[in-house]
């Protein structure tokens, strides 16, 4: 048995959050079906693609649903709906980039299924603020978040984080809430809702640090290009024979054994270089950067680090995906799986991304067409899940207890993790 | 989200993100880094001394009060002192213990000293950041480390509902690499799917064009805008004052803007960098047009979709007084998440803990502090 097994979870919506939310829960265990409309799924046309466009054959698609059932609903039929997520354990609910009343409604109404339901709901900004209607997308919950100011060159445009961050740790969110709200239906015998804005889980645990750190201390990281500022030096990008390397030593022995590596370069025993917080500034991080891209040029980016595992020190290449996928490490921990196509192709994808011993995620999934379940689900296996119970609603039995309340974690960890 | 969570430290192994230059005074104080509170608000602390054989026998007998246990030692070190999973499993064998590391507690390179940085560029989130055929620049974020918080907790949780349905513990291995290539999937089908190796994108996303961050009024104010349709396209021109441009032969439909993505942002920079950044924010919102002015640190505290959430909480730190600290990732319907704390001072719970946890009395716990292993 894995954690989410026999739990039935109904999807609806094509965002990116929902999607992950969806995969994680199917990935240990959930039964998802996901309900596609008459309009095809909007991740069913943004490939990547092996050749041509084709909406049954979309890689993104295929990452976020493989394991999934797919449901043909059309979704003005709200009494099919309706039923559907009567017989649920769990509904996930993405809402589209406009938040529109009718959506709102029908989050409303089917929330309400029934009285164990638990309904997650993610959206760019959430479900309530001034922002809740408003429009988004995976950009604009990043600057929302805070996380964007930091990212790029001084005096271009900031960037964005890549593919679809916001949206994968909202599916985390929503995930881990729907874990802790069974956990809790179990002695509480009650559902819950479980609201997930995107830009709000970018802006606490990814961005909420430089928060607190202004805040307090005044300290405001701005964007330093290939470098990371207001830490000692180095935390920086830089060149080498082959391609890049991310150049780290956060304490003082490491940066002693990384000079070491180097040879102990004459300059570096100049009193100039003695502050390791002055030199993460310009123009004395620029004079860093060129003496180490001077030195690197002679290092493939394996020789690198083949030196730094040597000398102990902590950076390393920054690999590319064709390196990753032959990484030996990853490898040996039988890391990647893969997901299949209805017509037998397998493309290689990550795994979890985290391990349990006991209950394993599943592994090389199949790719569900659209709507290839729709025979198969019939009313007479839509078994209501509490038939009869009143649909109540759950904000009615808010309590200041959390959902894992009663649960003791003894904390060793270290620093951020 | 309401489990009791005890943190264990000690005087003599200082947690690192306790340290930092002093806000008050001058002397260095464990007390004072926003940071740590940040992380670490609505726990316990405990000071225990790993390296002392009295101070391991406690943690053992916590063990068997905890529900969970999380560590992220060097793969290797904790089995040397006997509190590897397998030894603490036969003290409580439901446990469930997360395991954090830089590339996972097996395999031939477990044993590496890890940071984020250097894990972003392992994992392939650095070769992702940059501006399209330029240098690459690395995320430069500690979000190798964050995403490894959100993974683990999510594996935790799990890992807690499976013992609930069934009374069976595990052992959760988290590698931090793992958990940053797990939300790269995209890029891993780019690769599988047409053999091409995913560069960096800068601001780009398929499907929405114009996309991308776009000066606004004041220093380094920006505001980023992502148009999907046609309709969108017309109404931004529109509110820029230059409708004209909609139906310019250059950018008259998405393929033609696509082609001409480099003039176009030019073109909107221009147009955008004349207007305040709230005005123009809202305008475009009320056409229905994604768009968000970008914060800054200072930014997000004031926003007032983030104030009228409660995203940042004030509380009261015993120290540094008046502080800021994040709220929940997400929120559940049936808790009112009032309870805030503000993060332990060193060592704030040891007598609390082991008197009510552990039955010790006053004397016995004094007699651990005066040799050490309570320290």
């Amino acid at each position: 048995m894995l954690p989410f097994s026999e739990y039935k979870v109904v999807e609806i919506g094509s965002r990116i959050g929902s999607g992950f939310c969806g995969k994680l829960l199917c990935g240990f265990g959930a039964e998802v079906i996901l309900v596609e409309d008459t309009v095809d799924n909007y991740l069913r046309h943004l490939g990547p693609f092996p050749d041509v466009v084709d909406p049954e054959k979309s890689g993104l698609f295929g990452y976020l649903h493989a394991g999934k059932k797919s449901l043909h609903v059309n979704r003005r039929n709200v009494h099919e709906l309706d039923e559907l997520v009567c017989s649920a354990d769990i509904l996930i609910f993405g809402t589209a980039s406009v938040y529109s009343q009718k959506e709102t409604e029908l989050f409303d109404r089917l929330s309400k299924s029934h009285n164990l339901l638990i309904s997650i709901h993610i959206s760019p900004y959430g479900m309530t603020g001034p922002y809740s209607k408003y429009a988004g997308t995976e950009l604009t919950s990043n600057a929302l978040s805070g996380i964007t100011q930091r990212m790029g060159k001084p005096g271009r445009p900031p960037l964005t984080m890549p593919l679809a961050q916001a949206g994968f740790q909202a599916g985390y969110a929503g995930a881990s809430g729907a874990a802790c709200a069974l956990i809790q239906r179990d002695t509480a015998n009650h559902g819950d809702i479980v609201e997930v804005s995107e830009a709000e889980a970018m802006a606490t645990v990814h961005a909420g640090y430089a928060v607190t750190r202004f805040q307090r201390a005044g300290i405001l990281d701005k964007r330093a290009g290939h470098r990371l500022s207001n830490l000692p030096y180095p935390q920086t990008v830089l060149p080498c024979s082959d391609g890049y390397v991310e150049l780290n030593t956060p304490e003082g022995s490491q940066w002693k054994r990384l000079l070491q590596m180097m040879g102990s370069p004459e300059w570096s025993k100049e009193e100039r270089y003695r502050s390791r917080m002055k030199n993460s500034r310009s123009p004395m991080a620029e004079e860093l950067d060129n003496k180490f891209k001077e030195w690197l040029k002679d290092y493939t980016k394996e020789d690198f680090y083949k030196l730094c595992r040597e000398f102990e020190v902590p950076s390393g290449p920054v690999r590319t995906v064709d390196e990753i996928v032959k990484d030996d490490q990853l490898l040996s921990r039988d890391f990647f799986t893969s997901i299949r196509f209805h017509d037998g192709e397998r493309y290689l994808v990550p795994g979890s991304g985290c391990s349990l011993s006991k209950t394993p995620a599943k592994r090389d999934l199949l790719v569900p067409r659209k709507g290839s379940v729709s025979e198969q689900i019939n009313s007479a296996e839509r078994n209501l899940l509490k038939s009869g119970s009143l649909a109540k609603e759950v904000a009615s039995v808010r309590s200041s207890a959390g959902p894992l309340q009663g649960l003791r974690v003894l904390d060793m960890g270290w620093v951020w993790a | 989200m309401g489990a009791e969570v005890i943190k264990v430290e000690s005087k003599k192994r200082i947690d690192y993100m306790r340290l930092g230059r002093p806000l008050i005074g001058t002397d260095p104080d464990v007390e004072q880094n926003p940071w740590f509170h940040a992380v670490n608000r609505n726990k316990k602390s405990i000071a225990v001394n790993l390296k002392s054989t009295a101070g391991l026998e406690i943690l053992k007998k916590l063990v068997g009060k905890c529900d969970a246990v999380i560590e992220n030692f060097k793969p290797g070190f904790l089995a040397k002192i006997g509190m590897d999973y397998n030894s603490l499993s036969t003290i409580n064998p439901s446990l469930v213990m997360l395991s954090m590391s830089g590339v996972g507690q097996t395999g031939p390179l477990s044993d590496i000293p890890a940071y984020a940085p250097f894990l972003s560029g392992l994992s392939g989130l650095d070769s992702l950041v940059g501006y399209p055929g330029e240098d690459i620049l690395g995320i430069q974020q500690p979000y190798a480390d964050t995403n490894a918080g959100v993974t683990g907790a999510f594996g935790l949780i799990t890992a807690l509902l499976h013992r609930k349905r069934s009374g069976e513990g595990q052992h959760v291995d988290l590698a931090e690499t793992e958990a940053a290539v797990s939300v790269l999937g995209e890029a891993f089908l780019h690769y599988s799917m047409t053999n091409t190796v995913m560069e960096p994108q800068g601001n780009f996303r398929y499907g929405y064009v114009p996309c991308g961050h776009y000066p606004t009024k004041g220093k380094d104010a920006w505001i980023a805008i992502a148009v999907e349709s046609e309709q969108q396209w017309a109404s931004l021109c529109r509110v820029l004052g230059k409708p004209d441009l909609a139906v310019s032969s250059s950018f008259q439909n998405k393929e033609m803007r696509n082609q001409n993505r480099g003039i176009l942002d030019q073109a909107l920079s221009e147009l955008t960098s004349l207007r305040e950044t709230d005005k123009l924010f809202h305008a475009l919102q009320a056409e229905g047009i994604s768009a968000m002015p970008l914060l800054g640190p200072d930014d997000v505290m004031r926003d007032p979709h983030f104030v009228q959430r409660g995203t940042f909480i004030d509380i009261d730190h015993p120290v540094l007084g008046k502080e800021v600290i994040f709220g929940p990732m997400w929120r559940q319907t049936t808790s009112s998440m009032e309870n805030w704390a503000h993060a332990p001072l060193l060592g704030q719970h040891t007598f609390d803990v082991m008197t009510d946890l552990l039955a010790m009395t006053k004397t016995e716990v004094d007699e651990l502090i005066l040799s050490e292993a309570l320290i």
